[in-house]
């Protein structure tokens, strides 16, 4: 079954299916509240002597069991309208550094001043010859 | 007396695996904001009528888990956690584009932990230095809360329009909770509240039936998502997080939780920026430079979200921050459990060394719960939350969240409001800049604003 394009939508910053998220939350809300209100009416009936604060307490875990459950079902049947993709890392570090427009003159400076721990963090990383070395060439570039 | 503080204790770290493990949890989906998600877990468990030291244990490790987990999406996926990391996009996206997000997730990470850490005892001590002013504070509360509104607006995206809006907005909170004081005897609160929080999420539903709006959220395609590799570069279970950060990342961070600390009162946003401003200006290099500027930040959402949270609850019982106002209010208001007036909520419930105590019991714990999940099975549970958790299964479970907790505050009455109300708040926020926060002190300042400008009881 193909979607129709006029069904995503962006709600609170993730695209969803308009018609499946109604349907979702008329039913949380009303499933979760005949749990509040099923939980406080069995609470009433089979355990009258419950102060009034825990009563309500009592019958508020039974709205967000209630709350939970039709989640988990929702989540099972509402798929999840995003694309998935992974990313793999055989990337050219210089030519994201040419994107950057860096002043790498002025970084190959600033490594004169950088702390040692830093440096040795940089040079584990494979970041310190990056910067340290590429004087020339980004001479040549400008 | 023994038995009533193994009793406390045993509670507070109940409150603090709760809410440290149902926030990793959370903070793995990306975008749920703090601000709508926190306040009602707390309301919950106060209903629920956990002991007070749970209610502050749960509620700091929520928040400290929320933090260190929201760089989880942030660092491999490239979208922000919650509001508070939108900062730190930039600079992590830029790390991610070197094939470095582990880099990124594991200096945000640790310096979140160390941050957390620091302010409890720095935050405690603040609130009690400022406590001796709590008399004057809470004469004045009605005009301080109304000053602080429009100070908040003005910093807000909205500015003039924010500024206009207070007292409108006043008017309608006060009006709303005359109405439920009619329909049912008491004012409401929990209704109010969720509205704000959730007011945004409704507009684009709402946006969404109406033909004339429907184009502003329409989308051609879904969304695509891309997840950076996993890339481990210790041996061990869990790195040591002293040794992730140099000495002058260790350094900013220290200073950025202290100075977070004074100026509890402003934005933790704006804190956020400003404090990544400042250490990008003074380091120079590149690398040294992002990676800082991450951690220090990471750093600052931790620090400022605990701080503005703890030093108004030590020092007055008032919510005198944003945070307060907003992720930790339930904490200074929910009737019919905690009450300001009379003041009755944690601030006269808990001593100080009580905060300092069950504060850092929810940041170790937190911390424990979620350090080594973001190390080690940050990129499993992001592709997991992708590819199984739909939004409209996470909308489903807020609609009947909603309307539970309304519900049980004030029948269909308090439902109803909150419908309504948050349409307008969702409006205010979305089309004009007034975020939550201005709505939020605004509802404070309502009863003093309405009943002195305009003479009504």
């Amino acid at each position: 079954m193909e979607e129709k394009k006029s069904d995503f939508l962006v709600v609170w910053g993730d695209t969803v299916n308009f018609k499946q998220l109604l349907l979702g939350m008329v039913v949380g809300a009303v499933l979760s509240y005949a749990s509040y209100a099923g939980g406080l009416s069995y609470l009433k009936h089979y355990h009258p002597s419950l102060n009034k604060g825990l009563l309500m307490g009592y019958a508020l875990l039974f709205g967000v069991g209630g709350c939970v459950i039709v989640g988990i079902i929702a989540a099972r049947i509402f798929k999840p309208k995003r694309i998935f993709c992974e990313e793999d890392f055989n990337l050219d570090k210089e030519k994201v550094l040419g994107e950057l427009n860096l002043d790498l003159e002025k970084e190959a400076k600033y490594l004169l001043t950088t702390p040692r721990d830093v440096v040795a963090e940089m040079q584990e990383l494979g970041l310190y010859h990056l910067f340290a070395g590429q004087k020339q060439r980004e001479e040549g570039e400008k | 007396m023994d038995a009533i503080i193994l009793n406390d204790l045993l509670w507070g770290l109940a409150g603090a695996v709760l809410g440290g493990l149902l926030f990793a949890g959370i903070g793995m989906i990306a975008g749920t904001s703090e601000t709508a998600t926190i306040p009602p877990a707390i309301l919950l468990i106060i209903l629920l009528g956990f002991p007070p030291v749970a209610c502050f244990s749960f509620t700091v490790a929520a928040i400290a888990a929320k933090h260190i987990i929201h760089t989880v999406p942030t660092a491999l996926l490239g979208i922000p956690g919650d509001t508070m990391a939108v900062p730190m996009l930039e600079p992590c996206s830029i790390l991610r584009r070197f094939g470095l997000p582990h880099i990124a997730l594991q200096k945000m990470v640790s310096a979140g932990v160390l941050a957390s850490l620091m302010t409890i005892p720095i935050s405690v001590g603040f609130g009690m230095l400022l406590a001796p002013l709590g008399d004057i504070v809470k004469a004045w509360s009605g005009p301080l809360f109304t000053i602080m509104a429009g100070c908040i607006a003005f910093t807000s995206r909205g500015k003039w329009a924010s500024i206009m809006m207070i007292f409108p907005l006043a008017f309608i909170i006060y009006a709303f909770n005359k109405l439920a004081v009619a329909a049912t005897g008491n004012g409401v609160v929990v209704s109010i509240v969720l509205a704000m929080s959730v007011g945004p999420m409704f507009v684009d539903v709402l946006s969404g039936l109406s033909p004339v709006s429907r184009p502003r959220i329409a989308k051609a395609s879904a969304t695509e998502f891309w997840l950076a590799p996993e890339l481990k570069n210790w041996s061990g279970f869990v790195p040591n997080p002293l040794k992730i950060l140099t000495r002058k990342q260790l350094g900013y961070t220290f200073l950025a939780t202290a100075v977070s600390a004074i100026t509890f009162t402003f934005s933790p946003i704006g804190m956020t920026v400003m404090i990544g401003e400042a250490v990008r200006s003074r380091v120079k290099g590149f690398y040294e430079r992002l990676t800082t500027s991450i951690s220090v930040m990471n750093a600052t959402t931790e620090s400022t979200y605990l701080a503005e949270l703890i030093i108004p609850l030590v020092a007055f019982g008032l919510p005198l921050s944003p945070i307060a106002m907003g992720v930790g209010f339930p904490l200074f208001n929910a009737p019919p459990v905690f009450t300001l007036e009379p003041l009755h909520n944690l601030h006269t419930l808990m001593t100080p060394v009580e905060f300092l105590l069950y504060g850092l019991m929810g940041v170790i714990i937190a911390s424990a719960l979620c350090y080594p999940v973001a190390m080690n099975y940050a990129h499993r549970a992001s592709a997991w939350v992708i590819r199984n958790l739909s939004q409209e299964a996470i909308l489903t479970m807020f609609a009947g969240l909603i309307v539970v907790l309304c519900f049980g505050e004030a029948g269909w009455v308090g439902v109803t409001i909150a419908v309504t109300f948050s349409v307008l708040c969702g409006i205010m926020n979305q089309f004009f800049g007034m975020n939550i926060g201005v709505q939020f002190m605004t509802f404070f300042a309502a009863p003093w604003l309405i009943t002195t400008v305009l003479g009504i009881k």
